[in-house]
């Protein structure tokens, strides 16, 4: 046994990046020893621990349900013939002049992106962009943030729900809470989450955060003279008044926000706002994406193009499609009608879902690879020698890097810099919402992370770890349930779409829904359906809550 | 009454005003006992979802009731559960008196904590307390201050067993 070594390794699930350390035997071989089927060891350095889908990690890699061998028109092939045919494929549209989009997951490496950036330029193609598309509102903010200041902080203002999307926050955010007399965390959310259990919890109306930001910055600019009795967006202007004090005040404060599909509306101006919030009072600010490395593959992508995409796609100016990392009828909206008239699309994956692209290729996990990220604290981390990849699994830098000799001829190497910041775009001015609700559509779909969907299958609505199945549900105030005589299942519909979910227990929430929203968990495919695809008002491609109603 | 030495015991403390409820605990323990739930959950209420951990009780009625000596009390303080001796028969989770003890049969057997003793001989903790997110549980050394004081407590959770049925 005493070939058997520790490696030190990153959590693939989300950007705080937890470590852990994997035990691996010879040949690099991934080692599952013990009484148990797995072994896995916590970095005890970091004392964050792993959340519920980090505990998954190990089992990711040997899943009997991983994509193995490549595919060509659902059958299995080898790697060679796949990007052989691909290639033949690709040539054959860029001599036709048409056009051609690259889809590039945030938990890809920067050499991956950096590669993915070569094959666009390659392919004479502008339309390389970013998901999950939620993120791509925060490409303009350079994160001011290390976990050491977070768990000293005076002053913490939470926006989102960060404890149930990146659970191991939680230590350094209530470490700071609980360190000294006076320490504030304050909760702003459309919706009470985690973090409001323990914070002061401003809950705004869905829709209405970018606005409510706009009246706290004008209040901190002295650009506003509020009246006692005014509220804004749900808040009374004593709180706002209070809230704005809190944040004057903070010696050593932290802002944080985060943001899931279906949650934020105009995350952009959200993100926006805060930073200059965050300027004027001297406070800290990080935004926390949802994929690993969201931060750098943007910022080396280097502009916001997921607009110009959706149009394209919409607007049947594209030919082919090369997604990386996902699987576009997971992620894409309505994409079974896009698919139709595609000639040729290619997806880098981990698992069988229901992925029917012309060409599948089997995806790493980021202990597979070599590379580089950029983590939450702005600093480049490494990853040293990765354990072996199951079966013909490739990493997509190796994919793309294989793709680019066969289109080019030339061997490419990535080249890592650190990428530049991407500076604010101009602003819309700030605009009074109006309501989400009508007598048409009396609910307001809200997405919703939770830190566990473990027990069927889902661990992310990008990731299934076995092909169970399991039915989609929602949450629904419970009064509300009984006032409408709901049974078990409803079919939501927004102007969207549609699509039918079971009611979840609300009783399986630490934290009560409002009459009015209909909470959506974000891990089922069921969702895209519901939320909008198109750009918001700030010009990117971000969904947000939409209104809802209910259909019998 | 005369003071005896001292004893000390590691057990699982949860601080209930750090828990998020995220489950990490329950994912940690389900992976890495071939997928048995051996933590229970309290749902006192919407607001309150908890972790229970096994107390590893001095005088353990868990221990005293099974028929078929499945559970037994270890010199090291850990109450262990044969799996290959249990046959199921729940008797243990109606004689526990803090309820940790879920009535939920997987194959056929009953799940308890075993404080994850194959970490533990490595110099580490349980793997619920090193996975938590929140830092709300810890493995710490509960110090009674005498032998007499633990038999008072003993005989507290004696008194006043708690039924499930």
């Amino acid at each position: 046994m005493s070939s058997v070594e520790e490696y030190r390794t990153k959590c693939t699930f989300c950007s705080v990046q937890d470590d852990i350390i994997l035990k691996r035997g010879p040949e690099k071989a991934a080692f599952f020893g013990g009484n148990s089927l797995f072994k896995l060891y916590y970095d005890e350095k970091s004392k964050r621990g792993l959340c519920p889908r980090g505990n998954f990690t190990l089992e990711l890699l040997n899943s009997p349900y991983r994509i193995r061998k490549a595919e060509l028109f659902g059958e299995e092939c080898s790697l060679e013939e796949a990007i052989k045919d691909s290639v033949s494929e690709l040539k054959r549209i860029i001599e036709k002049k048409n056009n051609v989009a690259i889809l590039i997951s945030g938990n890809h490496t920067l050499e991956e992106a950096y590669l993915a950036k070569k094959l666009s330029n390659d392919l004479n193609t502008e339309l390389l962009g970013l998901f999950p598309f939620e993120d791509e509102a925060l490409l303009s903010v350079k994160n001011d943030f290390s976990f050491m200041t977070l768990g000293e902080s005076d002053v913490a203002m939470i926006v989102g729900d960060v404890f149930s999307l990146s659970p191991t926050l939680a230590r350094p955010i209530l470490d700071a809470r609980n360190k000294k007399r006076g320490n504030r965390l304050v909760s702003l959310d459309i919706l009470k989450g985690r973090v409001s259990l323990f914070a002061e919890h401003f809950n705004v109306k869905p829709g209405y955060m970018s606005y409510f930001l706009s009246v706290l910055l004008d209040y901190l600019e002295g650009n506003s003279k509020l009246k006692s009795n005014e509220t804004f967006a749900g808040i009374s202007i004593a709180r706002i008044k209070e809230l704005a004090e809190v944040l004057r005040n903070s010696e050593n404060g932290q802002i944080l926000f985060s943001n899931i599909y279906g949650h934020f509306v105009n995350p952009y101006s959200i993100v926006s706002k805060l930073s200059r919030i965050s300027e004027i009072t001297e406070n800290r600010f990080a935004v926390i994406p949802i994929g690993q490395n969201s931060l750098g593959v943007g910022r080396i992508i280097g502009g916001f193009n997921n607009k110009k995409i959706m149009d394209a796609l919409k607007e049947k100016k594209i030919e082919g499609l090369i997604v990386l990392g996902g699987d576009p009828f997971e992620f894409i909206p309505k994409f079974e009608d896009i698919f139709g008239y595609l000639n040729f699309v290619l997806s880098t994956a981990f698992f069988k879902g229901s992925n029917s692209s012309e060409c599948i290729i089997p995806s790493t996990f980021s202990f597979e690879k070599k590379g580089s990220f950029i983590s939450l604290e702005e600093k480049i981390v490494n990853l040293g020698e990765p354990v072996s990849p199951v079966g013909d699994a490739v990493s997509d830098g190796d994919f793309v890097s294989d793709l680019l000799s066969a289109l080019s001829g030339a061997k490419v190497k990535a080249r890592v810099s650190v990428p530049k910041v991407l500076p604010f775009m101009k602003e819309t001015n700030e605009k009074k919402p109006s309501s989400l609700t009508n007598k048409k559509y009396p609910f307001v779909a809200v997405g919703m992370g939770l830190p566990f969907h473990h027990d069927r299958g889902e661990l992310s609505r990008r990731v299934k770890w076995n092909q169970q199945k399991n039915e989609p549900y929602v949450f629904i105030n419970t009064d509300r349930v009984k006032e409408l005589s709901l049974g078990g299942k409803v079919k939501i519909e927004t102007p969207n779409g549609s699509s039918v979910f079971r009611i979840e227990d609300c009783g399986n929430l630490p934290f009560d829904i409002p009459e009015d929203i209909i909470a959506v968990p974000v891990h089922f495919t069921e969702n895209a359906q519901l939320f909008l695809c198109d750009s918001d008002s700030d010009g990117i491609i971000s969904p947000g809550a939409v209104k809802a109603r209910i259909v019998k | 009454m005369k003071k005896q030495k001292a004893k000390r015991e590691k057990r699982v403390v949860l601080d209930v005003d750090r828990c998020i409820s995220c489950h990490a605990c329950d994912v940690a323990c389900y992976e890495s006992h071939s997928e048995k739930f051996c933590l229970s959950r309290s749902n006192f209420d919407i607001t309150i979802d908890l972790p229970l951990h096994c107390k590893h009780c001095t005088d353990a009625s868990c221990v005293a009731v099974c028929p078929v000596e499945a559970l037994e009390k270890r010199e090291d303080g850990l109450v262990y559960h044969n799996n290959f001796r249990c046959i199921g028969c729940l008797s243990c989770t109606i004689a526990c008196p803090f309820g940790v003890l879920s009535a939920k049969r997987v194959r056929h057997i009953i799940s308890k904590c075993d404080l994850c003793y194959d970490m533990l001989e490595e110099g580490k903790e349980p793997r619920c307390v090193q996975t938590c997110t929140s830092g709300a549980l810890s493995f710490e050394e509960i110090t009674y201050e005498d032998e007499n004081e633990r038999d008072r407590v003993d005989a507290r959770v004696k008194a006043k067993p708690w039924r499930r049925l």
